[in-house]
């Protein structure tokens, strides 16, 4: 039988718990909520208590902690209208607070019939289907010795169960990682435990929660942010529910026509675009584009500027031919610059949702995330970015967020979340030459669409940028004149040294300027106008290393592998890679299943090259990182 | 209720009032019922106005004396007190008791 079938849950209404729970608590069984004074639970409990009875299930708060006059104050102050929810029938309150008026003195054994008693009579009055214990731990306090305190808490449980009540009890925790609660009794006889946790995280504070055990459920793992708001808690999760619109692809124009070309026509509505680039690279710009394109086409926009103020912001896109005025001024545009170095991610977070809810944009710029990043913890960031793509998944809009990075970080290195987070990745970049300062754009990623590989030539100019594909033969030109200016301490250290490479490929131009790259890089290269002149060379030689072209006349890079495969002994053991302008998933996946261990996209970066051969020669990699599309 | 005559002399002192709060099936309240009467005894019986309520039948009468473990002893006068447990240590309770009483007279 499935067990997994049987658990019946109950929405808690709470924003985000229900994503995270996987539908809510388990209804009919027991769920504690614990963490260290100032978490939140209480703020938890009484408002799953609140919406539950709202919903029509009724509920018993028991105040043992607080009086229940604190706990409405509480309750209603945070506009759960506890009060009304009194009035109306659907919540009850019971008094479990130690009494003040006299002493309580404990002389031998007792067990907690009593407030079973009183629960049991509440539920037959009432109907009562949900109890809400705020907190165990003041329950038990004085505390028992442990093996009472443990018969106790579980004849608690067991009468909620008998009852049929879908209880939450609140426990202490004394510290945010470690024993779950101070009494320790209470999580093995609840189905399902949620943490609340309020680090100080550098200079701030970071809430979370978690799930930390759900029996017979799956659940979202780990901690999720969280925060406390005048209208409760909310919780982030990062896999916000799917929305049925999803699944149709529809585009819109990223403001900047070149680029549409490069990804088939526009970005895909309702994803999340990371621009990134080193400072200066046009981030700022391409997204004013973005926004400006957005607003023209009547959409309702909303720019957030983290890096400069307002005045400045929209006097630079002025002057650079990219009047925002008028759309400010009609409303379609809103621009708002904070500094989050003043507010807390949580708050940002917070004013962010309310911002999507009040105005309800259809497009969000966020310039940049990297401000972000800078004003907090590393923990905290992703938090905060996880909390974002949850909240704009959740409402299905179409975001651009700009990160500063530095140099060649642009196209290696990613935080892994941020990856994930982004629907698509766009690489801004800028080399300088002897007289010249050549820009590029490259969609690195674009989940869902086709799109070009190669960076594209970007230029700045009045109106804002222009985008055009590169002149092949200049590129290469730029590679093979002075290859060394461009990969600095590593190719001065000979990474290649001592290493024969066998490179095969029919373009003459691209041959030259591979090898003048390898050779650079310390390799010795032997060179192979086609498949027949490579087999030639290999009955002669064993290279350490293959690199071989796909697209050659009479025989291509797949029959030349596979051919090269089928030879026994060393020979046909050669690592390889397939260096190729076929980047489609289609040309990999062929490509590796002919044999080769790696798939290279033409043109290449002269270091991600001599990486790749690092790599395949089984050299340790100089701390590189990994070159994409490695298969063994 | 009282009358002049009391806070002329120390007799007759003032009678205790108690309701001890048992449940059905329980030990602990079986044993409490029985450490009850002897600490009676070493009171003054003529004096002592105990209640015996069973919780499952006034469970009301529970939650207005905000009662959450059984058995637990109400005492009322002389001096509101709560005293949870079966009583085992009847001395101490007694002594207990006679504190209230001095601490009232005084």
């Amino acid at each position: 039988m499935n067990e997994a079938a049987k658990v019946r849950k109950l929405p808690t209404g709470v924003p985000g718990l229900d994503i995270i729970t996987h539908g809510g608590i388990p209804e009919g069984r027991s769920v504690l909520v614990t963490g260290r004074s100032g978490t939140g639970k209480t703020i938890l409990a009484l408002q799953i208590a609140a919406n539950l009875s709202r919903q029509g299930v009724k509920t018993i708060l028991l105040a043992v902690e607080e009086s229940p006059e604190d706990l409405i104050l509480t309750g209603d102050g945070l506009g759960m209208d506890l009060t009304g929810a009194i009035k109306a029938g659907s919540l009850r309150l019971s008094d479990a607070s130690r009494p003040m008026e006299g002493p309580m003195v404990v002389s031998g054994e007792y067990d907690i019939s009593g407030l079973i008693h009183r629960v049991r009579a509440i539920v037959k009055q009432t109907g009562a289907r949900a109890v809400v214990l705020d907190s165990a731990t003041a329950l038990f306090s004085p505390r028992p010795p442990q093996e009472l305190l443990r018969s106790l808490f579980f004849q608690l449980i067991h009468a909620f169960r008998t009852m049929e009540l879908t209880s939450v009890v609140v426990a202490e925790a004394a510290e945010d990682y470690g024993q779950l609660t101070t009494l320790g009794v209470e999580d093995f006889v609840c189905d399902m435990v949620i943490i609340q946790r309020n680090v100080v995280d550098g200079e701030r504070r970071r809430r979370s929660l978690e799930v930390n055990k759900y029996r017979r459920s799956a659940h979202h793992k780990g901690e999720f942010p969280c925060t406390i708001t005048s209208r409760g808690l909310t919780i982030f999760p990062l896999d916000a529910k799917e929305r049925p619109e999803d699944f149709e692809v529809r585009r819109y124009s990223s403001g900047l026509h070149g680029l549409d070309s490069m990804i088939g026509g526009g970005l895909v509505r309702d994803s999340i675009v990371i621009v990134r680039g080193p400072t200066g690279s046009g981030k700022t710009m391409l997204a004013g584009l973005y926004a400006r394109a957005g607003a023209q086409r009547g959409e309702r926009v909303v720019y957030y500027g983290f890096e400069e103020p307002r005045a400045i912001l929209l006097r630079n896109f002025a002057q650079i031919g990219m009047p925002m005025a008028e759309f400010v001024k009609n409303g379609t545009l809103q621009v708002l610059c904070r500094y989050p170095e003043a507010m807390g991610l949580e708050d940002l977070l917070v004013s962010l949702r309310t911002g999507l809810e009040e105005s309800q944009p259809s497009l969000i710029v966020l310039d940049s995330i990297s401000s972000i990043e800078h004003s907090s913890s590393e923990k905290g960031f992703r938090q905060f970015m996880i909390g974002l793509a949850a909240l704009l998944r959740e409402h299905g809009r179409s975001a651009l967020l700009t990160q500063t990075v530095m140099g060649t970080e642009a196209t290696t290195h990613t935080a892994p979340y941020l990856s994930t987070i982004a629907d698509a990745i766009l690489a801004l970049d800028y080399k300088v030459d002897a007289e010249d300062l050549q820009r590029s754009l490259r969609v690195l990623k674009m989940r869902g669409s086709a799109h070009v590989t190669k960076p594209y030539h970007l230029a700045i100019e009045q109106g804002g940028l222009r985008v055009e594909p590169p002149a092949i033969t200049r590129r290469f030109d730029e590679w093979g004149t002075s290859p060394r200016k461009h990969w600095g301490a590593r190719a001065a250290s000979s990474p290649l040294g001592g290493l024969v490479v066998l490179l095969v490929e029919d373009f003459t131009d691209a041959r030259e300027t591979t090898a003048a790259a390898l050779t650079a890089g310390g390799a010795e290269v032997v060179e192979a106008g086609s498949a027949q002149e490579a087999m030639a060379v290999l009955e002669t030689r064993t290279p350490d290393v293959l690199l071989c072209d796909i697209g050659m006349p009479d025989e291509d890079g797949y029959d030349l592998m596979r051919r090269i495969r089928s030879q026994p002994g060393k020979g046909g053991q050669i690592p390889a890679a397939a260096l190729t302008a076929w980047t489609e998933p289609e040309d990999r996946e062929k490509a590796f299943a002919s044999g080769f261990q790696i798939h290279l996209h033409k043109p290449i970066q002269p270091d991600v090259l001599v990486e790749a051969v690092v790599h395949l020669a089984g050299r340790e990699s100089q701390g590189g990182t990994a070159p994409a599309d490695r298969r063994r | 209720m009282s009358t002049g005559a009391e806070a002329n002399g120390p007799e007759p002192r003032r009678p205790v009032e108690m309701v001890l709060y048992v449940s059905p099936g329980s030990p602990a309240s079986a044993r409490a019922q029985q450490n009850i009467q002897g600490l009676i005894a070493s009171l003054d019986p003529s004096r002592v106005d105990l209640d015996i309520r069973d919780v499952s039948e006034d469970p009301e009468g529970a939650e207005a004396d905000r009662i959450l473990f059984i058995p637990t002893l109400v005492v009322r006068r002389p001096l509101l007190t709560w005293i949870v447990g079966d009583l085992t240590n009847a001395d101490e309770v007694l002594r207990l008791l006679r504190s209230m009483e001095t601490e009232e007279t005084t």
